[in-house]
């Protein structure tokens, strides 16, 4: 038996040395050699994206025994070279939680008791039955493409019903309006190539080293290889990034909006703007007011005269940033012989002004000509792993439908009705409820018209990641005719109101396909079995779906009377695939039929994800992926620029082929500065600024259970500069007392810790269901993409007294 | 305990990097693989996470050593972890 395990050491010694010398010839040579290969085992390794972050890194996943026991980084994989971050690498182990949900369990009198998946299904389908207008899903960014497309189908093709929203209304939003009213289509032009080919990075109110740490090295290791690579942290607190930074400006928050307008203002005035650019493929517009996803068409002259107030000096007095930090920055955008690439995650997307702060940093990459060639790019990065390839793509928010068509636009719903052979007028018009609105829904009592009773959650944790919980979550408690479903793996701060708690499969417990930040779609297939009852998401909204065809409700029928979701085996013969038995066959498999029945959709706004079976063979591919004349298939790496995308025209150099003004063009916008909602007085003296931190992703409810990042950062803390923490008579672990006007809470105090906040500043991260900091947080929202701000608040900061 | 393959990247100085070598040679628990440029593979074996995590931060802070990548990490044992708000059937 010893020498069993000896042996077995010894193996996994090997595995690891095999991986490692793979990736030192992949980073050193640009391939590994045949001599890196893993030695022969038991162990059986199969491909998937990394479960966690919107990067989309590969691993390869090592099964002995039904069990994941190895994990390393894909060599060949174009996103991560082999090599995965402290979070990837633990990746396995968030399957091994020893408080995984086995089996469905309902709320009786107060407490969770076991109950059977067909109960569980009928007692959501008699609910939806009797209210179906009532009904609300809340899925996620980390819905696979096929959870997000079954759950689109069921809402918007089924029960005409358009409450259906994925949490990634509370990290993307932003990012998708800005990005549809700059060129008329969603997501980034660019890709990770560009941080290959850039010379300078700003990254605004980004913290990539610890978000997303593996893009952070490969840009950080051309470094290493002699490259020069100047990096410019926009930022309102020092973090890691700042660390490697050779320039770091700290401006105050919402200030970024004052700083964009003040690039185009000095690109203007020192005729350093790329006139060719503009003329050729720009065209100019305003926010009006109220703000609008397409505003109002001004020209060059007004546009001038808009920004012509942001020159430096002023713009100094806005953002704390001395004028020769924002000469450098204009400057920089009027040189036309370097290659700048800009980079946001949620400090440009969580913004009451979102859109408006996308659109301007767009904008100065239009203006200034640094957009369409490698190294020239505008480019958001997502938080989730398929933020980008289920919410945005498929369409999952309460407005959408697949492809990029709109409920509100007949054309598009037609096309939908037919695709999925529904009678004409099936597809309600009427967008529903975006997610801070259902919430506040679901939390009003009926009888004060609050008209949503019943709510879906699946693959997310919103009574931790709402914002203002006690306003959007807690507020349920008590409410005894509203019924919470969540589906989840662990027990989470959700479950803890669920009235019906469904144990779900995760990760290589079952197949999926997902979407990552730079357009590439990336496949995987089951490697393990679930523990206990656990059962996939999909089956589960294919299975309600079966209940309610059963109990008679209208919706569940196409227009030929056949079931909703009816796909048909290689024989002809329809599918049971709502039969968990049948669910995984080696005759069928659902989420490639769900796959290539929503591929067909993708066409429409240029968006041609590559077939099932394609993305079987490779660790993803960017779309759109279009088949060649050889009857390959060819991904593309730069959108809009004819040296590499297929739908340009010949001849056309650059074309915005879905501009919102029908002329090939994009739009320069003009946002004028507004100061935020809240902000600090004499009762709320601080700024209140919540995010990530390395080792855990998101709410905590995966990395939480895996002892090694458990123990790495084990709580959350404040973050207080040494100055306010002197003032307050507070020291370094020191218990502080956070309160704003919706909450309170008490934290350890971490003084010159990971992150340092300027004076007036606290920083507080959200990973710990002990320590909920979105009690306290703000949830007004910006006026397009109805996204909240978690980045600013005002919050009093105190000593908190002795227990 | 966990096995991590490593991928060390190598500072630009040859003599500091000699000097390193020198010091992840002596340690047991330490097994070089190739070198090739900039970049040497290694694999850490220890009793315990703690001491894993320790030697990977001692290995950082090498002057000969720029950055430490895991790209291999094997589950040799199991590790659970559980919440604390672990709603249980009655």
């Amino acid at each position: 038996m010893k020498k069993s395990v000896m042996d077995r050491r010894k193996f996994l010694r090997s595995s690891a040395m095999a991986a490692a010398v793979a990736t030192v010839q992949q980073r050193a040579l640009g391939a590994p050699s045949e001599t890196a290969a893993s030695p022969p085992g038991t162990i059986t390794w199969d491909k998937a994206p990394c479960r966690f972050c919107g990067t989309g890194c590969h691993v390869k996943v090592g099964v002995e025994g039904g069990k994941v026991v190895a994990i390393k980084g894909h060599e060949q994989a174009a996103v991560n070279q082999g090599l995965l971050c402290v979070k990837g690498y633990h990746v396995g182990g968030i399957l091994y939680g020893e408080d995984r949900l086995t089996q469905p369990l309902i709320r009786r009198d107060g407490k969770l008791v076991p109950i059977s998946w067909d109960e569980a299904i009928t007692a959501i389908a008699e609910r939806i039955a009797k209210n179906p207008k009532g009904f609300a899903f809340y899925g996620s960014g980390q819905w696979t493409v096929p959870e997000g497309y079954a759950a689109q189908k069921l809402m918007k093709g089924g029960l005409s019903n358009n409450h259906i929203e994925p949490n990634a209304r509370l990290c993307m939003a932003s990012a998708v309006t800005g990005f549809i009213s700059t060129y008329g289509v969603d997501e980034p032009a660019g890709c990770y190539d560009d941080l290959d080919a850039c010379d300078v990075v700003i990254t605004w109110g980004n913290n990539p080293a610890e978000m997303h740490p593996v893009l952070f090295s490969r840009m950080i290791d051309r470094r290493s290889r002699g490259e020069k690579l100047t990096l410019i942290d926009l930022g309102t607190r020092r973090t890691r990034t700042t660390e490697f930074a050779d320039h770091y400006l700290e401006f105050k928050p919402q200030s970024d909006l004052a700083i964009a307008n003040c690039i185009a203002q000095q690109l203007i005035a020192n005729d350093t703007y790329d006139k060719q650019f503009v003329e050729k493929f720009c065209a100019f517009r305003a926010d009006p007011d109220p703000s609008s996803l397409l505003g109002k068409p001004i020209g060059f002259e007004a546009y001038k005269k808009a920004v012509a107030v942001y020159t430096p000096e002023y713009t100094a007095k806005i953002s704390g940033l001395s004028v020769e930090q924002l000469k450098m920055l204009g400057d920089l955008f009027g040189k036309r012989d370097i290659k700048i690439t800009s980079l946001w995650c949620m400090g440009m997307n969580q913004h009451t002004r979102g859109t408006a702060i996308n659109r301007l940093v767009h904008g100065i990459h239009l203006l200034s000509g640094h957009f369409g060639k490698p190294g020239d790019a505008p480019t958001s990065l997502t938080g989730q792993p398929s933020a980008c390839g289920t919410a945005r793509e498929v369409g999952t928010l309460a407005h959408a439908l697949p492809g990029g068509r709109l409920v509100a636009k007949e054309d598009h719903r037609k096309y939908c009705e037919e695709h999925w052979n529904l009678p004409p007028g099936r597809i309600n018009a009427k967008p529903g409820y975006h997610t801070v609105l259902m919430w506040e829904e679901f939390c009003t009592p009926t009888a004060e018209g609050g008209d949503i009773d019943t709510m879906f959650v699946q693959v997310t944790n919103p009574g931790q990641s709402l914002p203002n919980l006690n306003k959007l979550y807690k507020a349920k408690n008590g409410l005894e005719d509203k019924f919470l479903i969540v589906s989840d793996v662990y027990p989470t701060a959700s479950t803890e109101l669920a009235d019906l708690v469904l144990p779900a499969s995760m990760w290589v417990e079952k197949n999926g396909v997902f979407g990552n930040s730079e357009r590439r779609t990336q496949q995987w297939f089951k490697m393990v079995e679930p523990p206990g009852q656990a059962r996939d998401d999909t089956w589960m909204t294919i299975a309600l779906a079966r209940k309610l065809y059963e109990m008679g409700v209208e919706g569940m029928k196409d227009k030929d009377g056949r079931f909703l979701f009816h796909y048909e085996a290689s024989n002809g013969a329809p599918y049971p695939c709502w039969d968990w038995d049948r669910y995984y066959s080696d005759d069928f498999n659902v989420d490639r039929a769900l796959f290539e029945e929503y591929r067909a959709m993708t066409t429409a706004k240029h968006k041609d994800v590559a077939p099932y079976d394609e993305l079987v063979k490779t660790q993803g591919l960017r779309w759109p992926v279009v088949q060649q004349a050889d009857g390959s298939w060819r991904e593309t790496r730069y959108r809009f620029s004819e040296f590499d995308d297929p739908y340009v025209e010949k001849g056309k150099e650059i074309q915005f082929y879905h501009s919102t003004t029908k002329d090939d063009r994009a739009q320069i916008w003009f946002c004028p500065y507004e100061d935020p909602p809240e902000m600090p007085d004499d009762v709320y003296p601080f700024w209140l600024c919540t995010g990530r931190v390395l080792e855990h992703w998101h709410t905590g409810s995966m990395t939480m259970r895996v002892p090694e990042l458990q123990g790495s950062m084990p709580h959350a803390y404040v973050e207080l500069h040494p100055d306010d923490a002197k003032n307050l008579g507070i020291g370094n672990s020191d218990i502080a007392l956070l309160q704003t006007r919706r909450g309170k809470m008490k934290l350890p105090v971490w003084i010159d810790g990971r992150g340092k906040p300027p004076r007036g500043s606290v920083f507080v991260p959200f990973f710990d269901e002990t320590l909920l900091i979105n009690d306290l947080t703000l949830h007004d929202f910006c006026p397009v993409s109805k996204e909240p701000d978690y980045k600013k608040c005002a919050v009093s900061v105190s000593k908190a007294p002795p227990a | 305990m966990p096995i991590a393959g490593l991928s060390l990247t190598l500072n630009k100085d040859e003599t500091l990097v000699s000097e390193a070598v020198a010091e992840l040679a002596k340690r047991p628990e330490i097994l070089l693989g190739e070198w090739k440029a900039h970049y040497m593979a290694a694999v850490i074996d220890t009793p315990s996470s703690q001491e894993s995590r320790d030697l990977h931060r001692w290995i950082e802070s090498l002057p000969g050593i720029d950055f430490v990548d895991v790209v291999y990490v094997g589950f040799d044992e199991e590790s659970p972890a559980s919440s604390k708000l672990s709603p249980q059937p009655v």
